[in-house]
């Protein structure tokens, strides 16, 4: 145990005097590190008063091509380290930005028709559709109509609906209808001229037909039918019934005298 | 965009490379005439030496000093040193393969540190060759580590070692011959 210990005591008196020994020499060798770039700095001021420096004009067109060569690397990874290093606060920025835009949208009437107007005009994704003059004619109501209801109405309605609602508002009227099935159709007259109606075409089905000879658009989508037609103002006849029916419907549109 | 614009506009009119180059360009160029007694292949030393400094130009921070004028002398030299050994063809192999590795000299246990040996090491370290002197200066002056060494002398990591080791022993064996000159006066 004795031996053991001593034997320890041994190696690491050895190990730490290499450790000295070591920092001994590495504090020469900076000693003579230091006397080297001392000797370089004066060697080289003798030297510059002995020897003029004229290099060629190919030399020199070969040192400005290579230092704006470097310089012009340099500036791209200027830019990039910059770039990387503001493009997470633009995209903070732009985040927030848009997000109080969107609030702003959403909270303020005005906007929101504007932005969905906007919307509207994508044509991918929805159609859009503008009012002009027009007129219509038609047959005999089967069903209830509202009293005191001033403006178009269906004048054929498929069998089994019935009136459930209806609404008359400055800009849009609207007649809900609904079967014993649960099954809903609803007639829409949009009454204003600066009305855009907006459609969900993506992935539907869309047709040309004609109204009474006049152009209208026909969109089935996941079991629902809609048909969106103008003359005077601009009709939408939207619900989950049988398309022929819907058309039947759409041509008995008349307005109530 | 606007303040990034500008932020790129107000860089400095003269680069660092341009810097250094008209500030230390023709001491440069007559470290390597000196070696190479040719005019064209000091220009061609010099251009080379810039292409080092621009891969390298991060490790210098004040272009009008001491410590920079040493550091580009150093690569420079090295250079030339290359270079006028290639037109010497003296053969194929690099510095650390042709030169003789020192006998077995004297250890560091032999040397007597004391004020002689400091005195001398300003004249001895001239006696070393210039590329041991130099490995050392980039070592122990300018403290870069075997990567950085082997980058700015356009070596591999293991011929710096190799070659720092035999500086070390070249230096021990020169102080310990001065050494023994004193002691034999």
């Amino acid at each position: 145990m004795t031996e053991q210990i001593s034997s320890e005591y041994e190696l690491t008196k050895t190990q730490t005097k290499e450790k000295a020994k070591e920092k001994m020499f590495d504090a020469i060798l900076e000693y003579a590190a230091a006397c080297h770039v001392e000797n370089i700095i004066e060697e080289n001021k003798l030297a510059e008063e002995v020897l003029e420096f004229n290099p060629s004009p190919e030399f020199e067109y070969r040192m400005k091509k290579l230092i704006a060569e470097h310089d012009r690397s340099e500036k791209i990874k200027h830019i990039k380290n910059r770039t990387l290093k503001f493009l997470p606060k633009v995209a903070i920025f732009f985040f927030v930005l848009i997000g109080s835009l969107t609030l702003v949208i959403a909270s303020v009437d005005a906007l929101r028709i504007r932005a969905i107007n906007l919307i509207v005009d994508i044509k991918d994704q929805y159609t859009g559709f503008t009012l002009e003059d027009s007129s219509d004619k038609t047959h005999q109501i089967n069903y209830q109509l509202p009293p005191d209801w001033n403006g178009y109405y269906p004048n054929y309605v498929p069998e089994g609906f019935t009136v459930i609602g209806a609404e008359d508002r400055t800009v849009l009227s609207n007649i809900y209808f609904e079967d014993s099935q649960g099954r809903t159709i609803r007639f829409s007259q949009y009454s204003s001229t600066n009305t855009d109606l907006r459609i969900d075409t993506e992935n539907a089905d869309v047709q040309q037909i004609l109204i009474h000879d006049i152009e209208a658009l026909l969109v089935e989508k996941q079991g629902l039918v809609g048909i969106v037609w103008e003359n005077e103002y601009l009709f939408y006849i939207t619900g989950e019934a049988d398309k022929a029916e819907l058309i039947k419907m759409a041509e008995s549109v008349e307005k109530n005298i | 965009m606007l303040f990034f614009l500008a932020m790129v506009l107000n860089e400095p009119q003269r680069s660092k490379l341009e810097e250094v180059y008209h500030r230390h360009g023709p001491s440069m160029y007559r470290v390597a005439l000196r070696i190479l007694n040719d005019e064209h292949l000091a220009q061609d030393a010099l251009h080379e030496a810039f292409i080092r400094i621009s891969e390298n130009l991060g490790k210098i921070n004040e272009v009008n000093c001491n410590r920079t004028r040493a550091y580009v002398v150093i690569i420079i030299r090295n250079i030339s040193i290359d270079i006028y050994r290639r037109r010497k063809k003296r053969s194929g192999l690099p510095l650390e393969e042709i030169e003789k590795f020192p006998e077995s000299g004297p250890s560091l246990e032999e040397l007597v540190i004391d004020n002689t040996m400091f005195d001398a090491m300003v004249t001895k370290i001239k006696e070393l060759p210039a590329h041991y002197a130099d490995i050392i200066a980039l070592k122990y002056f300018y403290h870069y580590d075997y990567e950085e060494i082997a980058l700015i002398l356009k070596i591999s990591v293991k011929n710096a070692r190799i070659r720092m080791y035999r500086a070390k022993q070249s230096l021990i064996r020169l102080i310990s011959q001065e050494q023994e000159v004193a002691n034999n006066d």
